[in-house]
């Protein structure tokens, strides 16, 4: 009966997909219906919405440590996460929002004429604080970018360890380029590149329509991906949460190494017990360390030489150098094309003496910024280096501190959380089930 | 709930994703589909645009007007058909994934089933097991990151370099006064060369189209080359794509004129022919003049007169063979550019708007300014040069063709020269290469640097040089024809001259080549061929009793002598002989080369402006 039913729908369905094709084919009426829009100027927004956006962002932060830390309540996290991605996502529009929030920030203090709004600090001061103390609950179930992510995960399979730590690196490198780019005033790039904006706008560039799709069409099989391997505001709040006063614990209480949770989270985020080196492998994990520490410096420094060679390449990002290169190559002949931007210069009669003098000063400015950049990055390396070479010590299973997003997946897996719930007397009996 | 219950809901679940999810991905192929074939500015379509080309030299067409319209409203019509589409489009996308979605989460939670750890799994240290292999994945992490910005770095080519002229240099150049002004001469034996003044005068910048469009982009090559756009055509050298012009005509009479204006001012210049008009300076003492003739009708369109300025501080001479209009103008296709004995450049538009006017100081030069002027892409080449070699005063240069401003100059160590620039593609390098005693020497177009020089010429140097089959003919009085091969580097003049010839060689007249011939035209009426290939003796020489300043031009298979007088031979040159077809008269004296285009031949007297052809009826 159900399989009937099924392929009932299929077909009801392939008739409307053959319907929205041939739509195409069939002209529509009149053009002369259309009514031509009128331009105007959007009205400035009203300052109450930008308290309301800090006022629901706190309530949600607020809502979502509480089901995670004390309630422990999965169900709870899951409908908050999907009213965060209706409130925060569509009805929003993904902005303002804490992760965008760190160019402005960015941007306030390389830019002193740029006044940042007090909402835009609390929002992403907000979120760092609350992971400071309680873990990254932001991510559980408020940030929509993570939301949407969390809907697609059905069948995670596990990331290998070594592919994950190198992949972990990417968000640290981001934010390193976001910082640069925003205290320039050159761009906003978490904001340009952000693969869900599109979705909750239902309007976007067609790149970014189509990336978003493959990390969504990739998220039902690597739980988050974004989260995991892009964000730069999660690269913030997995160091922060490191050190979280509280944090989202497996069982309720004392774990019973009943094994039973190793492999559920779909993030990867759950550390098993460790066993006592041998003297053999301190010596060796000692050697390592030292090799590393002794390697850091250089790494540093190898990486800030690097950074020299990119204030040329990083400045193209910036409009004022753009338009300089294309009059420049107007004048050579290597274009046979000119752009709007360089036909506006023209228009405007500014010699272009000062255009390039002015794009000379940027780039410049672009080569010691590389180079901070460059610090930034080999610092991060030496850091993760030196993190994997220092051997953790743990008794029990626990959520990675870094890497766990609250979430509460793990939740249902454990037999003292099944017993706390009532659901069974004693963790044996579910132990014995499996 | 029982197992069976369960089991139905699990399917129904899976199956409803399933659907769903077939169902999203037909709307997102249909979406894919319908952004596949959008245009993202429907005025931009290539039909679009070739309609409205044609009304622009066809304004009164009221068929053609009609299906412009017709074709704009289909155009729009698409174009927001298409943005519907893709909004409802998205809409079912959404709907479909969140189905789909929810569907799968739902069944995922039916099917949650307790993990299984195996019994015997000893997976050891974790810490140590992982550790190890991620140490190394992180240090190849950093090693990639090392080799994207190496890349980043290597593969980053900047056209902004450090010796940009400076913005203090360029106000230094401007004269005080806002009028445009003729510059005083440079001071002669100072043995430097100043800076050239940056334009002191900038009209408006938006060159318009005579029905008021400003266009932005250039026209492609091939429509360069079916016009006229410079001294003897789009490449210089002479020579017509269209095989099938006149032969035969009589000024006096009037036969085979399609039509003869006269031109107001006197000038040397050679017309241009730009789509449907013809150009032509005119200058005297006190006045510079650039003409627009209909090139259909010979009805004269506009004018620009330069803007009076400052008298300069000494009288310019100039020889009457010369004059002040002698540099034929050159065209962008967006504008017009014109230059004159007294060194004043400007540029014009299509409607007869000026651009920007620039002046280089008067030259010194004993006959006169006389080289014309060559475009290369958003360049306009001047060859300027002047004085003795000692002076240090020639140069050449390149302008902004839409600022005037120089974008590279090079000083010359050269004579005054009255040749004009050629540009030339050699195995994709573009190079301009000028004639100047003794030097026959290739520049760098995009930076001014030189590629290679050759020592083949002496004394006043007044033909052009063309090139054929990657070589350069260079030719004067003195010491002959040099045949150069490209492609050389530094001083080539023991490598790479292919063969020398001193028979024939003109003082004012530039070279052809015909397909495998070089002709040279000498001034004092000698026709001299010889094999561009390999060269040696002359395959033939024939002699014309007049005396030729114009140099010829090639349409098919005929080569069409212009001689001072007014009379014109039209002859076939091969390896055997030089086979006469036709011998006509223009009615006036004439010292200008011919333009050839769409069938018609246009060629200025020393009155009157001409256009050679037959009409419709054959007449």
């Amino acid at each position: 009966m159900s399989r009937r039913c099924g392929l009932a729908a299929l077909g009801l369905f392939l008739v409307l997909s053959a319907g929205s094709v041939l739509g195409e084919l069939i002209p529509t009426p009149d053009f002369s219906q259309h009514p031509i829009p009128t331009s105007s100027v959007p009205s400035a927004a009203e300052t109450a919405r930008e308290y309301v956006d800090v006022v629901s962002l706190a309530l949600a932060l607020g809502l979502a440590t509480y089901w995670a830390l004390v309630t422990r309540s999965r169900r709870s996290l899951f409908l908050l996460s999907i009213s965060a991605l209706v409130w925060f996502g569509f009805v929003r529009k993904g902005c303002v929002c804490p992760i965008g929030a760190t160019q402005n920030i960015a941007l306030a203090i390389f830019q002193p004429a740029y006044v940042v709004p007090l909402s835009m600090v609390i929002l992403f001061v907000l979120p760092l604080l609350v992971t400071l103390f309680f873990g990254r609950t932001f991510c559980a179930a408020v940030c929509p970018l993570g939301a949407v992510q969390e809907l697609v995960a059905v069948r995670s399979v596990r990331v290998p360890g070594w592919l994950h730590h190198a992949l972990s690196l990417i968000p640290f490198v981001y934010l390193g380029a976001a910082v640069l780019f925003a205290a320039t005033g050159t761009a906003f790039l978490i904001c340009r590149y952000d693969p869900f904006v599109a979705f909750f706008r239902l309007n976007g560039n067609a790149n970014l329509v189509i990336f978003g799709v493959c990390l969504l069409v990739i998220g039902v099989f690597v739980g988050r991906p974004y989260c995991r391997y892009l964000c730069p505001y999660g690269a913030l709040l997995g160091i922060l949460s490191r050190y979280s006063r509280w944090h989202v614990r497996i069982p309720p209480d004392k774990c019973i190494n009943c094994r039973l949770c190793e492999d559920v989270c779909p993030y990867g985020a759950i550390d098993r017990p460790t066993v006592d080196p041998t003297p053999a492998d301190v010596a060796r994990g000692r050697q390592r360390l030292a090799a590393v520490l002794l390697t850091a410096p250089l790494i540093v420094v190898a990486f800030a030489l690097l950074g020299t060679r990119l204030g040329g390449p990083l400045s193209l990002l910036d409009p004022e150098v753009q338009l300089a290169e294309q009059v420049r190559r107007e004048e050579l002949g290597l274009t046979a094309t000119t752009t709007d931007a360089s036909d506006a210069f023209r228009a405007a009669r500014r010699p272009a003496s000062e255009l390039y003098a002015a794009a000379g000063a940027r780039r410049d400015r672009f080569g010691h910024l590389g180079i901070a950049l460059g610090v930034w990055v080999g610092l991060v390396l030496a850091v993760k280096l030196v993190s994997l070479s220092v051997h953790g010590s743990r008794s029990e299973y626990e959520p990675n501190r870094t890497g766990c997003v609250s979430c509460g997946r793990c939740f249902w897996y454990c037999p003292v959380e099944q017993v706390r719930l009532g659901l069974i007397q004693d963790p044996a009996e579910r132990m014995e089930s499996t | 709930m029982n197992e069976a219950t369960l089991r139905a809901r699990y399917a129904t679940f899976v199956w409803s994703s399933v659907i769903a999810a077939v169902f999203s991905a037909v709307v997102a192929a249909a979406l894919a589909t319908n952004f596949a074939r959008r245009v993202p500015d429907p005025l931009t379509t290539p039909s679009y645009l070739e309609l409205k080309e044609q009304l622009r030299t066809q304004p009164d067409d009221e068929p053609l007007k009609q299906r412009i319209r017709q074709l704009d409203l289909a155009l729009r019509d698409d174009y927001f058909r298409r943005r519907q589409f893709a909004i409802f489009g998205t809409w079912l996308l959404v709907g479909g994934i969140v189905l789909a979605v929810a569907a799968a989460k739902a069944a995922a939670i039916l099917h949650r089933r307790l993990p299984q750890p195996s019994a015997n799994d000893d997976w050891g240290d974790p810490e140590a097991r992982h550790a190890q292999h991620a140490l190394w994945s992180v240090a190849g992490f950093a090693a990639l990151l090392a080799v994207l910005a190496v890349a980043a770095g290597l593969g980053f080519h900047s056209v902004l370099t450090k010796d940009l002229p400076s913005a203090s240099v360029a106000r230094k150049s401007e004269p005080s006064s806002g009028s445009p002004a003729a510059a005083a001469p440079a001071a002669p034996g100072s043995g430097v060369s100043k800076p050239s003044p940056q334009p002191t005068d900038v009209v408006a910048s938006d060159p318009q189209q005579p029905d008021g469009s400003s266009p932005v982009t250039q026209p492609a090559a091939e429509e360069f080359q079916r016009n006229w756009p410079r001294f003897r055509g789009a490449l210089g050298n002479g020579i017509s794509v269209d095989a099938s012009m006149p032969t035969a005509w009589d000024g006096p009479s009037g036969k085979g004129v399609l039509w003869k204006s006269p031109v107001p001012l006197p000038g040397n210049s050679s017309p241009i022919v730009w789509r449907d008009a013809v150009y032509l300076t005119g200058a005297d003492e006190n006045q510079r003049e650039l003409y627009c003739f209909d090139a259909s009708q010979g009805t004269l369109r506009w004018k620009w007169t330069m803007p009076a300025g400052e008298a300069a501080p000494e009288p310019l001479e100039v020889t009457e063979d010369t004059g002040f209009a002698a540099p034929t103008p050159a065209t962008d296709g967006i504008r017009m550019f014109v230059s004159f004995a007294t060194g004043d450049l400007a540029a014009v538009d299509l409607s007869g708007k000026q651009v920007w006017l620039r002046s280089l100081g008067v030259p010194k030069n004993s006959y006169g300014h006389a080289a014309s002027l060559a475009v290369t892409g958003q360049l306009l080449l001047v060859q300027f040069d002047q004085g003795a070699r000692n002076d240090k005063l020639s140069k050449l240069l390149a302008l902004s063709t839409a600022s005037g401003e120089t974008v590279w100059e090079v000083a010359r160590e050269v004579p005054n020269s009255w040749s004009t620039p050629l540009v030339v593609e050699h195995e994709g390098q573009s190079v301009v290469i000028t004639c100047g005693d003794p030097w026959v020497i290739a520049y760098n177009v995009t930076d001014g640097k030189e590629v290679w020089r050759s020592k083949s010429l002496r004394q006043d140097i007044g033909p052009s040089p063309v090139a054929a089959n990657g070589l350069v003919f260079a030719a004067n009085e003195f010491p002959g024809v040099s045949a150069i091969r490209l492609g050389g580097q530094g001083d080539v003049t023991a490598t790479h001259v292919a063969w020398t010839a001193d028979s024939g060689a003109p003082d004012t007249c530039s070279p052809l080549v015909v397909n495998d011939l070089l002709v040279l035209q000498a001034s004092f009426g000698t026709l001299t061929c010889y094999s561009a290939a390999e060269g040696g003796d002359p395959l033939w020489e024939e002699e014309f009793d007049d005396n030729f300043r114009s140099s010829p031009g090639l349409a098919g298979e005929n080569v069409y002598l212009f001689a001072e007088s007014g009379k014109a031979w039209v002859v076939k040159a091969t390896r055997e002989k030089c086979e006469h077809v036709a011998e006509n008269d223009l009615g006036e004296e004439c010292v200008t080369s011919p333009a050839f285009v769409a069938g018609r031949l246009y060629i200025r007297g020393k009155e009157h402006l001409f256009c050679l052809g037959t009409d419709v009826a054959g007449k």
